[in-house]
């Protein structure tokens, strides 16, 4: 199921005009029914799930508000109910096909297919945890609506992949008198221009030439080939995600709610550190905030033996093996996360040191062969996300058996310049929707050039669905 | 008191123009939306301008219809340039690939230019895998497009065949252009039938994917040498006279033919295109022969195909039409004249198209067939 269908337009563009003509008392539960009607569009049966899972996360502050000596035991119902209802449906699939078939019968289990996680869970979840938490901190207020509490976790825009927003910031957001005048209604044009640009010209034929999905099961061609479909591959997630990202930022911004970015020109990083602040960065945010502060913090205060080198090793190991499982419930991802992890660590500690300090001061060509240095360790490592591990094993070896240049696509160099420009265009205008600020006359040209130019790559039979969605 | 609901709209208008709805535009607003407008609507008339040109359309390798079909595709587009720069066609040969390499357009024109002296313009539109169900509805849209004044429709008999399905008939019926035509308006239908531009790129939408281009550019290739009456027949030649039924395809077209039975749905489709003639054009079906050995792949061998010959001579005499057809074919076409044991080849062609062509000419003179234009002076 994707997002981009003409139903789903239709639905978000008639609770786009109901909310430009009704009175500002109606907005929340306009924007409440249009998130629940895509709810059930995109989740079927699973709605349930969902719903039942906002009605408790909503409740346990209010109950435990009233009974403060309960607050503890409430508090980690709940964390443990949502995390709960994640892990089984990412681990235990079967069983949930299983419950399926008796809540609903054996053709409305069948017809909910191989995809068993229902889409949009894994992000509920991790906004789920970060309402109770939040409340918790008092960075929440505990007794907002369950219409408040439901739009936090199932506002259609983030519904499916993001961002992950936290439940003080979001919550302050919804509270706070909304519209849009001018500047939000181009500014969120241009966004949305941008995803569709990114998804469309970019992702998608960046998809196609890659396939590196398939050497899960064949040789990998070997040498710069490898090398090229893996850049294709790397640059094809980012430009869908970060094209989704818009697409969501843009659609939210058109009702007058700012999203929280996701990217920042995570191929300009410094370092593998900076990398992660900059790729998924909602995601990054979330994990740095409910575990790898906590743990360092914990750490920190526990002395002795953990203060040392082992407070800057341990939290990104355990946090990044945390984000591996929440990606998938497979060896492969987390061993991703143990690599991701400890290359994290390795570089915390390295940047102790002296050398770590010069080569981190050094500028010029040494700051642009950081970037490339970065971007290149991060897109070995994003073999494992795509084949298991001995496939990824063989992948790589793939990549310095010496075989002889292959041929590759003439259209992967323009694409990922096309990219990486796309990137600095925004870098330097230090926001995603820049291009807004450019004279009319560029403005207007490069807007039509973007319209004709989608609607040539909405032509080809590519995929329509946004990766992220899956995970 | 409550406002009367009208009084409470104009009350709620009033509150929107204010400016206190959720939307606060102030003026001007959209001009960038009004120039990326005509930017856009510049750039598509000069690419549009571009393509019409002569310069412009020799640039463009093929004019694509969006079916995914390179031989359909090809076929559309060579037609269009036949009539563009012959002017009318006045006879179109429909069928499958068995059609496309028997029939010899060149050939028969010249010799009915001979004997009896008219002039005509042909087209051989053949199409691997066309059955009789979808060449119903494409004779519709070429009978409403050219106004012909005969169509041959090529009848391959083992090709009624009940088991038959052909994926290649999806994709032809499934494009928007063929919809479009069939009455089921849709905008890339309708893009594809008024933008030349488009119909440029569309052959090139998939260009990322893997190997898209070369097979494109190799299609293209393939069918660069046939002649623009759309014929091209090759040079093999069939080596054994029997099928080897150790080679997996004949064992798979002998699995087919098991209990020939011509499906309903071609018969249908034979039907509705007879009933063309009501548009104006004259319908001949064309027995397209198959070599004796292909009969051996048939259950009960040449009795099952003449009795789907038979089926097809009962349609057309229901119809008034005229179904030519011949049993000396195993003695006409040599050998030779086959590349495999259903399609001829370059010598079987001129051979089965010369026949054809005097067959025709048989019916001009006896006044079962009436030419596009008058006789010819000598």
């Amino acid at each position: 199921m994707t997002l981009l269908t003409v139903k789903n337009a239709f639905i978000v563009g008639a609770v786009l005009i109901g909310s430009f003509l009704a009175p500002g008392r109606w907005h929340k539960g306009l924007l409440l029914g249009g998130s629940l009607l895509l709810l059930v569009r995109l989740t079927g049966p699973y709605a349930v799930v969902f719903i039942g899972a906002v009605v408790v996360t909503w409740l346990l502050p209010r109950a435990w508000s009233r009974w403060p000596r309960a607050l503890t035991p409430l508090f980690l119902l709940g964390i443990a109910a949502n995390l709960a209802v994640l892990a089984v449906f990412k681990y235990r699939p079967s069983a949930m096909h299983g419950l399926a078939r008796r809540l609903f019968g054996d053709g409305a289990a069948e017809s909910l297919g191989p995809v068993l996680v229902p889409l949009g869970l894994s992000y509920f979840a991790l906004q789920a945890v970060s309402y109770l938490v939040d409340v918790r901190r008092g960075r929440a207020p505990a007794g907002s609506g369950l219409a408040d509490v439901a739009l936090y976790l199932t506002y259609f825009p983030k519904f499916l992949a993001g961002p992950i927003e936290r439940a003080g910031d979001f919550l302050e957001r919804l509270a706070a008198p909304r519209s849009v005048d001018n500047e939000r209604l181009a500014r969120s044009l241009t966004l949305l221009v941008v995803g569709l640009f990114r998804k469309f010209v970019l992702a998608n034929p960046l998809l196609a030439i890659s396939g590196i999905e398939t050497y899960a099961s064949a040789d990998a061609p070997g040498g710069a080939a490898s090398a090229a479909l893996l850049a294709a591959h790397v640059f094809a997630v980012y430009n869908d995600f970060a094209g989704y990202t818009n697409l969501a930022q843009g659609i939210s911004g058109l009702f007058g709610l700012d999203l929280s970015p996701n990217f920042r020109r995570p191929f300009f990083a410094q370092g593998l550190g900076d990398f992660w602040s900059r790729w998924h960065a909602s995601l990054t945010g979330w994990l740095k905030e409910y575990i790898y502060f906590p743990l360092t913090r914990a750490m920190l205060k526990a002395g002795r033996g953990w203060a040392g080198p082992a407070a800057l090793a341990l939290p990104p190991v355990l946090t990044l093996l945390f984000s591996g499982l929440w990606h998938g419930a497979s060896p492969q991802f987390l061993a991703w996360g143990g690599l991701v992890g400890a290359l994290l660590a390795v570089e915390a500690v390295f940047g102790r040191s002296e050398w770590g300090r010069r080569w981190r001061a050094a500028g010029g060509a040494a700051a642009a062969a950081r970037a490339v240095l970065v971007t290149t360790v991060m897109s070995l490592t994003t073999v494992l996300f795509v084949l298991p591990i001995p496939a990824a094993a063989a992948f790589w070896r793939s990549l310095f058996d010496g075989s002889a240049p292959a041929a590759i696509h003439p259209a992967l160099l323009p694409l990922l310049a096309i990219s990486l420009l796309l990137d600095a265009f925004q870098a330097r205008g230090r926001d995603d929707a820049s291009l807004v600020r450019w004279p009319l006359p560029l403005r207007a040209a490069g807007l039509a050039l973007a319209v004709l130019v989608i609607f040539l790559a909405t032509r080809s039979t590519g995929p329509r669905v946004f990766i992220y969605q899956g995970f | 008191m409550a406002l009367h609901p009208s009084a409470r709209l104009r009350a709620h208008l009033a509150w929107l123009r204010r400016g206190q709805g959720a939307l606060q535009l102030r003026r001007p607003f959209g001009a960038t939306l009004v120039w990326a407008a005509v930017v856009l609507a510049g750039l598509a008339a000069g690419v549009e301008i571009f393509a019409r040109s002569e310069q412009g359309s020799e640039l463009i390798p093929l004019r694509g219809v969006g079916s995914r079909h390179f031989q359909f595709e090809v076929k559309v587009d060579r037609l269009e340039k036949l009539a563009e720069t012959a002017g009318p066609v006045d006879c179109l040969f429909l069928g499958d690939s068995t059609v496309h390499q028997a029939v010899d357009p060149a050939l028969i024109t010249a010799r009915l230019k001979q004997d009896p002296g008219v002039a005509m313009t042909c087209f051989n539109f053949g199409v691997r895998g066309l059955n009789q169900a979808v060449l119903a509805p494409l004779a519709e849209i070429l009978v409403d497009e050219y106004r012909p004044a005969w169509l041959l429709v090529g009848v391959n008999v083992t090709g009624l065949q009940r088991r038959l399905a052909v994926p290649d008939n999806d994709a032809i019926l499934g494009s928007p252009w063929v919809r479009q035509r069939l009455g089921d308006p849709n905008w890339e239908g309708w893009l594809l039938d008024h933008s030349r531009a488009y119909r440029a790129f569309d052959p090139f939408r998939n260009w990322m994917q893997d190997d898209y281009l070369e097979e494109l550019l190799w299609e293209i290739g393939r069918w660069r040498n046939m002649d623009p009456f759309g014929h091209l027949s090759p040079t093999t030649v069939l080596a054994e006279p029997l099928p080897d039924m150790t080679v997996p395809l004949n064992q798979a077209i002998a699995g087919l033919m098991i209990s020939f039975e011509p499906s309903p749905e071609n018969l249908a489709g034979l039907e509705r295109t007879l009933e063309l003639t009501r548009s104006g054009v004259q319908v001949v079906l064309v027995e397209i022969p198959v070599h004796a050995g292909f009969l051996t792949l048939l259950e009960n061998g040449r009795a099952d195909y003449d009795r789907g010959r038979q089926t097809v001579a009962d349609l057309a005499q229901r119809h008034d039409a005229v179904f030519l057809m011949d049993d000396s074919f195993d003695q006409l076409i040599p050998l030779d004249g086959w590349s495999n044991l259903n399609h001829m080849n370059r010598n079987g062609s001129q051979i089965f198209s010369a026949w054809l062509s005097g067959r025709l000419a048989g019916l001009l003179r006896a006044g079962r067939l009436h030419a596009a234009e008058e006789p010819v002076s000598p």
